[in-house]
C-alpha cells in the first residue's frame, strides 16, 4: 500500500518536472525579445519636413513598443518633444538632415 | 536499502530543481530588444538626396551634408551602410514649356540602395488680367505636374508634395495626382517651393 502511494507521488513529481522543463526549455525563446518596428518612422521621414508636437505625439501613440521618445533640433540641441520614461530602455536614434547645420535627431526607447 | 533509495530520489529532485532554476535564469535574465532599422536608414538617405536637390546638386552642399551624415552615423550608430552615389540633372526651361528631372541614386555593396527622382513639367495655357491693388496685372497661366519617386527597400513610393507660394503672389490651385494650375503675374517677384524647400522654376 505504502509502495503504491510512493509510486503515485513520484509520478506526480515527474509530471510537474516535465511540465516545468517544457515551459522553460522547449518554448520559443523569441518571446524574451521585444521588437521595435520603426517602419512607421520611415513614413514620417519620407512625408514631413518639420515635426510639430501633435504630429510627434500621434506617431508616439501609434508606435508599438516605444516607451520613450525625444526629438532634438540642431543647431542648438533644443529638445522640442519628450515623452515617456527613459529608464531601462534600449535607445535607437535616427536623423533628418535639412542642411549641413540644421538637422533633427530622433531618440526612440524600447523596453525589453 | 529502501531508505537509501528515498535519499537518492530526494537528491535527484533537488538536482533537477537546481537545473531548472539555472535554465530559467539563463533564458530569461537577459532580455533583448531587437531594433529593426531597415526602412528608417533608407528614409534618412532619401532626405539627404532631397537636401542635395534643394541645392541644385551643388557639389559643396553634397560634400558638407555627406560629411555630416557620416559623422552622425558614427556618433549615433545609425548603421547606415557605406554608400556611393550618382547624381543626374536634366532640364529644359523655356517660356511655354519646360521640365526638370533630378535623380540621385545611392549604391550599397554595388547594388542600388535608394533612388530618388524629383520631376516637374509645365505647359503654358493662356494669360489673363488680375486686379492687384489699383492696377491690372498680366498673369501667365500654366499647368504643372510635380512629383517625387522614392525607390528603396519598401519598393516604390510616389509622393505629390504640397507646393508653397512663398511670397503669395501666385494663383495656385491643386487639381489632384500631382497636377497644379499656376498663374504667374508678369513683372512680379515670386518663389514656388515644395514642402521640402525644393524650388520650382516656371517660364524662365
Amino acid at each position: 500500500m505504502r509502495g503504491n502511494i510512493e509510486a503515485v507521488f513520484i509520478l506526480i513529481v515527474l509530471a510537474i518536472f516535465l511540465a516545468l522543463a517544457y515551459q522553460i526549455v522547449s518554448t520559443n525563446p523569441s518571446r524574451c525579445y521585444r521588437q521595435l518596428d520603426t517602419r512607421i518612422y520611415a513614413y514620417l521621414l519620407l512625408n514631413y519636413y518639420t515635426f510639430n508636437e501633435s504630429l510627434l505625439l500621434t506617431y508616439y501613440e501609434l508606435s508599438e513598443g516605444v516607451v520613450y521618445m525625444r526629438v532634438i533640433e540642431y543647431p542648438g540641441g533644443v529638445t522640442v518633444f519628450e515623452k515617456g520614461c527613459l529608464s531601462n530602455c534600449f535607445i535607437m536614434r535616427f536623423v533628418f538632415i535639412r542642411s549641413n547645420l540644421n538637422y533633427t535627431v530622433f531618440e526612440l526607447g524600447v523596453r525589453p | 536499502m529502501k531508505s537509501r533509495g528515498q535519499v537518492l530520489l530526494l537528491a535527484v529532485i533537488i538536482l533537477a530543481s537546481a537545473v531548472l532554476y539555472a535554465l530559467s535564469i539563463l533564458k530569461y535574465s537577459h532580455p533583448r530588444a531587437v531594433l529593426v532599422r531597415d526602412y528608417v536608414q533608407a528614409a534618412e538617405v532619401v532626405q539627404l538626396a532631397r537636401v542635395w536637390i534643394k541645392s541644385g546638386l551643388c557639389s559643396l552642399c553634397i560634400r558638407q551634408t555627406s560629411l555630416l551624415l557620416y559623422q552622425l552615423n558614427r556618433t549615433y550608430r545609425l548603421n547606415i551602410p557605406a554608400l556611393s552615389n550618382n547624381t543626374f540633372k536634366d532640364f529644359l526651361l523655356s517660356f511655354d514649356y519646360g521640365y526638370c528631372n533630378y535623380t540621385v541614386v545611392f549604391y550599397a555593396n554595388g547594388k542600388t540602395y535608394v533612388r530618388v527622382l524629383v520631376y516637374y513639367e509645365y505647359k503654358y495655357i493662356n494669360s489673363y488680367f488680375r486686379r492687384i491693388g489699383a492696377e491690372e496685372v498680366l498673369v501667365y497661366n500654366y499647368t504643372l505636374r510635380y512629383y517625387h519617386v522614392y525607390d528603396g527597400p519598401w519598393g516604390r513610393i510616389v509622393v505629390y508634395p504640397q507646393l508653397i507660394d512663398v511670397y503669395r503672389n501666385l494663383d495656385l490651385r491643386y487639381l489632384g495626382n500631382g497636377m497644379w494650375i499656376v498663374g504667374i503675374p508678369a513683372n512680379m517677384t515670386w518663389r514656388l517651393v515644395d514642402r521640402f524647400e525644393i524650388p520650382i522654376k516656371i517660364g524662365e
